[in-house]
């Protein structure tokens, strides 16, 4: 309980316990539609993951089989599902440094008195919350062989391919554009940790004679340890789960290069039919965002100071 | 305000809120389909006033699914919520019997005897055919053919399209030049798509099958893969191209942007030729012939969901779609050819020096139709831009693709007990 309301209530008094009950009631009763509709369409079906993947579960029969762990076992020896688990890793680790340094250089770069700060804030911040279905259009045709990337590649006398039609850069190229759609969003988490690190640290590290990188590294670096994490964890995490982009622009492909493991599994279960097969990859890719999130949180450490 | 008062009102909520999730609208007619160009759509809604008119008490509610159409019905079949009447290619009958999600029609056909039957291609309605039962009625069709443009064959001082496989190479290799003479070539012979159905009819030409008639694997043989070096080859003397090669969406694009002067299509492609690039000139030949003659041909129906709620209210629209009237409005389309003989003789199609070349494909068309899990196509294609985006060698990545669907039954992994069904697989 926050002070302010201890003050209101005071302490002791024996109507106390009936009135944190009435409050406790209350709180549910206005988070009731927002729980009832996330345990129906996101905790319900999230647990039920875990029992239909043992099953040979599909929807047009009416009994399901029993399979017990033959669906992982399945994965261990189908190509496609490490291929889309290498891709997974690839984007990952290309995304997450590069979304989260950009997104720091955005940050401290916008922290500064520089002209028209406001406007850089808002241009930056836009792809955030721009539908990634309209940045998914725009970019296929700035990607495409005469699009608008080879057309400046041409200025430099570069023939550019056609990069989401070619197996080699498709990845790349989609992968660039998530570090940009991403990074503005990062950047205003960033923005908020820049300005909860208190001024009078700066100054005393001024006075002291401290140079602008020590400044930097002993005093920025620290108060953003948590602002980090949050951001490395909220990257891994999407870039796991990379779907939309995929399923818009090259659909898994040229030549598999593109299938990520949202995407194996999106089609094993709603083109393949195979809902227990999909629902193992599923685990399976639980148990990796889940495995990464604990190492990334013992490498970072946000409540360390 | 007592205690317990919240929770009857959040029970209140929960309630309104899943009673809202209810079927609204029980006494109308639900019909589904997929949008094919904005003339079949307004034509879907002209049909259905004219349907309503003629059949007082029977209302029915377009639902139409604007994208991922398979994937959305599929799920809808699934749950049982599909409409009462749903279009369908007949490539899927043979899953969604298996499935046994759609509701047979012979019954109706025979206390119906207004209906004629016999009047659609005896192909097409055996399209939608499995074990003796019929599952669906054909609304329309297209075969592919090619696609050439007069102007480019006249400046190459072609006067025919070609008809065997060298000629079209021969022509493919006169008609790609440099035309604006700044030293690189920007207009090709060919351009080819790497989907499934577009080099089928080049593998059915050389004596090659997709699978055989038990429904395996026959990408592995020789003939198969003959048909693909073929055109390969024709890609890597540079006299033909991929539409993203010339930055085009899809192949017909990059006809219609003249940078190519042969594609293969569908009657579909027209349409979008006259809308999109309407200054482009186009003539249509039956497709260049191997060691004899082949095409695929796409075939578009409706079929009534076995959990409909009301089977002779959807016959009522199901008759008036597919009998001869619904016919008469789907010519004015043209994304297909009518499916009943009496509505092409009656539409003078013979006489359609566009049309009539894909009337007369049909004669050596098979229909495009196989009993393979989805996975086994889409492993299919990616082998497909290997070797056409790619320049994978042919054979090796043939023997990796055969390799790759049939390890571990994964082949047919949705059909478990039961036999393969493949119309384009047995030659007919």
């Amino acid at each position: 309980m926050s002070e302010a309301m201890r003050r209101k209530t005071g302490p002791g008094r024996p109507a106390d316990m009936p009135e944190r009950h009435r409050e406790a009631w209350a709180a549910f009763f206005f988070l009731s539609p927002g729980l009832v509709v996330l345990s129906l369409f996101v905790f319900g079906p999230l647990i039920f993951i875990f029992v239909v993947a043992f099953f040979d579960w599909n929807l047009f029969r009416p009994e399901q089989h029993f399979l017990g762990v033959a669906n992982f076992v399945e994965l261990t020896g189908d190509e496609l599902f490490f291929a889309a688990l290498r891709n997974t890793t690839v984007y990952v680790l290309g995304v997450v440094p590069a979304q989260t340094l950009l997104a720091l250089l955005l940050a401290l770069a916008v922290n500064q008195n520089i002209p028209a700060r406001g406007f850089f804030r808002a241009a930056f911040y836009i792809p955030a919350i721009t539908s990634s279905v309209v940045t998914s259009i725009i970019f296929l045709w700035i990607y495409s062989k005469p699009g608008l990337l080879n057309y400046v590649l041409s200025q430099f006398g570069i023939v550019g391919p056609d990069w989401i039609g070619s197996p080699k850069y498709a990845l790349g190229a989609i992968m660039a554009l998530n570090v940009w759609s991403t990074s503005g969003y990062f950047m205003v988490a960033f923005l908020a940790g820049l300005q909860s690190i208190p001024a009078s640290l700066y100054e005393a590290a001024r006075i002291d004679g401290a140079s602008p990188w020590a400044r930097f590294r002993h005093i920025t670096v620290p108060g953003l340890k948590p602002t980090l994490f949050f951001v490395v964890t909220l990257g891994i995490i999407g870039s796991f789960q990379v779907f939309d982009q995929i399923y818009m622009m090259s659909a898994g492909g040229p030549v598999n290069a593109t299938t990520t493991l949202s995407y194996f599994i999106y089609n094993s279960a709603f083109r393949y039919f195979r809902f227990g097969y999909a629902a193992a990859a599923a685990v399976i890719l639980f148990a990796i965002i889940l495995f990464v999130t604990r190492v990334q949180r013992k490498i970072v450490r946000p409540e360390a100071p | 305000m007592s205690r317990i008062m919240p929770l009857r009102a959040t029970l209140v909520f929960i309630a309104a809120f899943l009673f809202g999730c209810g079927r609204p609208d029980s006494d109308s007619i639900r019909l589904t389909g997929w949008i094919a160009s904005p003339i079949e759509e307004n034509l879907t809604r002209t049909f259905i006033d004219t349907f309503e008119q003629r059949h007082p008490g029977l209302p029915v509610r377009y639902e139409p699914i604007t994208a991922n159409y398979m994937d959305k019905l599929l799920l809808m079949l699934a749950t049982g919520t599909a409409p009462d009447v749903v279009m369908i290619e007949a490539f899927w009958i043979p899953l969604l019997v298996e499935y046994d999600v759609l509701l047979p029609l012979d019954g109706f056909l025979v206390r119906d005897p207004g209906f004629f039957p016999d009047d659609f291609e005896p192909m097409l309605l055996d399209a939608f055919r499995s074990n003796g039962a019929l599952y669906g009625l054909p609304k329309d069709y297209s075969t592919l053919a090619l696609y050439f443009n007069p102007a480019m064959f006249d400046e190459a001082g072609l006067a025919e399209p070609p008809r065997t496989w060298e000629e079209f190479a021969e022509y493919a290799r006169r008609l790609t030049r440099d035309t604006d003479g700044d030293g690189s070539v920007d207009q090709y012979g060919y351009s080819h798509a790497e989907d499934l159905e577009y080099s089928l009819p080049f593998v059915w030409q050389n004596r090659g099958e997709y699978l055989d008639a038990q429904g395996r694997a026959a990408f592995g043989e020789p003939a198969f893969a003959e048909a693909l070096g073929f055109l390969q080859r024709m890609k890597t003397d540079g006299i033909a191209v991929m539409p993203s090669d010339v930055g085009a969406a899809w192949n017909m694009d990059a006809f219609g942007r003249r940078r190519v002067a042969m594609a293969i299509s569908g009657l579909w492609a027209a349409n979008f030729l006259n809308e999109t690039h309407a200054g482009t000139p186009y003539r249509t030949a039956l497709l260049p012939a191997g060691k004899k003659a082949a095409s695929v041909a796409f075939v578009a129906g409706y079929a009534v969901p076995k959990r409909t709620r009301n089977p002779d209210r959807a016959w009522q629209l199901l008759r008036y779609l597919t009998g001869r009237e619904g016919g008469r409005i789907w010519v004015k389309s043209d994304v297909g050819l009518p499916a009943r003989r009496s509505i092409a003789l009656e539409s003078k199609i013979e006489r359609d020096p566009l049309k009539r070349v894909f009337l007369q494909s049909l004669d050596h068309a098979r229909i495009w139709q196989f009993r393979v899990n989805q996975r086994v196509l889409d492993e299919t294609q990616s082998a497909l831009q290997a070797i056409f985006l790619t320049g994978a060698a042919v054979q090796p990545t043939l023997d990796d693709l055969k390799r790759r669907v049939e390890r571990g039954g994964r082949f047919h992994a949705d059909v478990r007990g039961h036999e393969a069904q493949n119309r384009s697989g047995p030659p007919r």
